[in-house]
C-alpha cells in the first residue's frame, strides 16, 4: 500500500504540465460558421500566396477539438484596403499590403473585430519592397507567419508560451506547428460539440442534433452496448429454445 | 492458474496520456515531436460481466494535478472522460480491449487582460472570461499488462477517427485493485 501512494505522489510532484496561456485579440464572439473559406487576393503580392496557405491551414486545422474548418480561395473581389476598413461583414481576406514602410520589419499583421453581430478578419502581407517583404524570407518562414497571422484573424492574441505558433516571435524555424497551448486557445474558441450538430467521430454524414441533451447523449453513449446485450439475450433465449 | 487481475472488480490509478502524438511542437523552432507533452490522468475502472461478455466502465479526470506556475492562474483546463470497452482477448497475462469514450475538455477563464511584447512594442490582449466545452466520442484500443498486484493499461485513443482532422493520444495507466489499497 505504500509503495502504491508513493508512486502516485511521485506523479504528483513531477507530473506538473504547462500552464495556458493563449490570450485573445477579442472578448466578443469569433466566426460563427463551422466552415471559414479565406479569401485570397495575390495582387500585387511579390510571392504566390496560394501556394502556402494551403499548409497554414491545415496547421489550424489538425485540431480534431475545434469545430471550425478552414479552406481558402483566391479571388481579386475581395481588397486588403477594403477589409481594413470592415467593409465584409463575416469574409476573412488575406492579401498583400504595399503601405507598409520600408524599415519596417513587421512581416504582415492579423485582426479580427466583431461589430453589430458581424466578424471581420484580415491579414495583411508586408510587399512594400522593404526589410519585412515577404519576399525576404522563404518557405517555411512564409508558411509559419501566415499560420501565426491566420490565428490572430480567427481571434487569438499572443501567447506567453514561448513554444506556442502564437508567441510573438520564433528561432530557426525546421517545422510549422502547434503547441499544446495553441491547440487549447482555438478549441476555447471553436469548442466540437457532438452533441450540438457537429460530426459524430468526424464522419461527414453523421451530424447530433442541435437540441440533443444529456439524456440523449448517454442513450446514444450506451446504445451500442445495450444492442450488444439484447444480440446475446436473443441469441441465449434461442438456444435454451433449441 | 492465477487469477487475472483485469478481473478484480475496481481499479485506481494515474497515468500518462500524451495528446496528439506527432503533431505538437515544444520548441521556438516549431519542430513536431512524438511524445511532446504530458497530461496525467487519474482513473477509475470498474469490471463487468454480462451475457458472458467481459467489460468495463472507465472514469478518467485530467487537469486535477498543480500545472507549472510560470505564469497566473488565469485559465484552468480540465479533462473528463467516461468510456466503456469490451475485452477482445484474454491470456494469463495480458488481454486486449476496444471501446468508445466521450470526452468532455473544459477551459474555463478567469478574464482580465495582459501585456505583452507585440514584436514591436507592447499591447494589450484579453484573457479569456467563459467556460468554454468540447464534447466529443473517441475510440480506445489497447491492451492489460496483468502484475498479480497491479496492472499497467497501454493504449490509443482516436480522436475524430471518421473525419479528416484525426489524431490520436497514447495512455498508459497504473491501476491497482481498490481490494489491494485496502478499500
Amino acid at each position: 500500500m505504500r509503495k502504491q501512494i508513493g508512486f502516485i505522489f511521485l506523479i504528483v510532484i513531477f507530473g506538473s504540465s504547462k500552464l495556458s496561456a493563449f490570450t485573445l485579440l477579442s472578448s466578443d464572439p469569433a466566426w460563427s460558421a463551422d466552415e471559414l473559406t479565406i479569401q485570397v487576393n495575390n495582387t500585387g503580392c511579390p510571392v504566390d500566396l496560394m501556394t502556402y496557405i494551403p499548409a497554414a491551414l491545415e496547421v489550424w486545422n489538425v485540431v480534431s477539438t475545434a469545430k471550425l474548418k478552414l479552406s481558402a480561395l483566391e479571388t481579386s473581389s475581395y481588397t486588403i484596403a477594403n477589409a481594413q476598413s470592415f467593409s465584409y461583414p463575416n469574409v476573412a481576406v488575406i492579401g498583400c499590403d504595399s503601405s507598409f514602410s520600408s524599415t519596417d520589419t513587421t512581416v504582415g499583421s492579423g485582426l479580427y473585430d466583431y461589430s453589430s453581430g458581424a466578424s471581420y478578419g484580415y491579414v495583411r502581407i508586408n510587399s512594400s519592397g522593404g526589410s519585412g517583404d515577404i519576399g525576404n524570407y522563404g518557405s517555411t518562414t512564409i508558411k509559419y507567419i501566415l499560420a501565426h497571422e491566420i490565428g490572430h484573424m480567427l481571434n487569438l492574441g499572443h501567447s506567453s508560451d514561448p513554444t506556442a505558433l502564437m508567441y510573438y516571435s520564433f528561432s530557426s524555424l525546421a517545422d510549422v506547428s502547434l503547441a499544446l497551448d495553441d491547440i487549447r486557445g482555438y478549441t476555447y474558441l471553436y469548442p466540437k460539440s457532438e452533441f450540438e450538430g457537429d460530426y459524430f467521430l468526424g464522419c461527414g454524414l453523421i451530424k447530433g442534433a442541435s437540441s440533443m441533451g444529456m439524456g440523449s447523449t448517454l442513450v446514444l453513449f450506451l446504445l451500442p452496448f445495450l444492442l450488444g446485450i439484447l444480440i446475446r439475450l436473443k441469441a441465449s433465449r434461442t438456444t435454451k429454445l433449441s | 492458474m492465477k487469477a487475472f487481475a483485469v478481473k478484480r472488480n475496481s481499479v485506481l490509478g494515474m497515468g500518462f496520456l500524451s495528446p496528439y502524438v506527432g503533431e505538437l511542437s515544444n520548441s521556438s523552432s516549431s519542430a513536431k515531436g512524438s511524445f511532446v507533452e504530458l497530461l496525467y490522468p487519474i482513473s477509475y475502472k470498474s469490471y463487468g460481466n454480462a451475457f458472458d461478455q467481459d467489460f468495463f466502465w472507465k472514469f478518467s479526470l485530467l487537469g486535477l494535478l498543480p500545472e507549472a506556475t510560470d505564469e497566473d492562474d488565469s485559465i484552468n483546463y480540465y479533462q473528463l472522460q467516461l468510456s466503456a470497452s469490451l475485452l477482445a482477448f484474454e491470456s494469463q497475462f495480458y488481454s486486449l480491449f476496444y471501446g468508445v469514450g466521450l470526452s468532455y475538455e473544459i477551459l474555463k477563464g478567469n478574464g482580465g487582460s495582459v501585456v505583452l511584447n507585440n514584436g514591436s512594442g507592447y499591447s494589450t490582449f484579453q484573457r479569456p472570461s467563459d467556460t468554454s466545452t468540447a464534447q466529443y466520442f473517441y475510440l480506445e484500443f489497447g491492451f492489460i499488462s496483468d502484475f498479480d498486484k497491479w496492472r499497467m493499461d497501454t493504449s490509443v485513443q482516436l480522436d475524430n477517427p471518421l473525419g479528416d482532422k484525426r489524431s490520436f493520444s497514447f495512455l498508459v495507466e497504473f491501476l491497482f485493485g481498490l481490494d489491494q489499497m485496502g478499500f
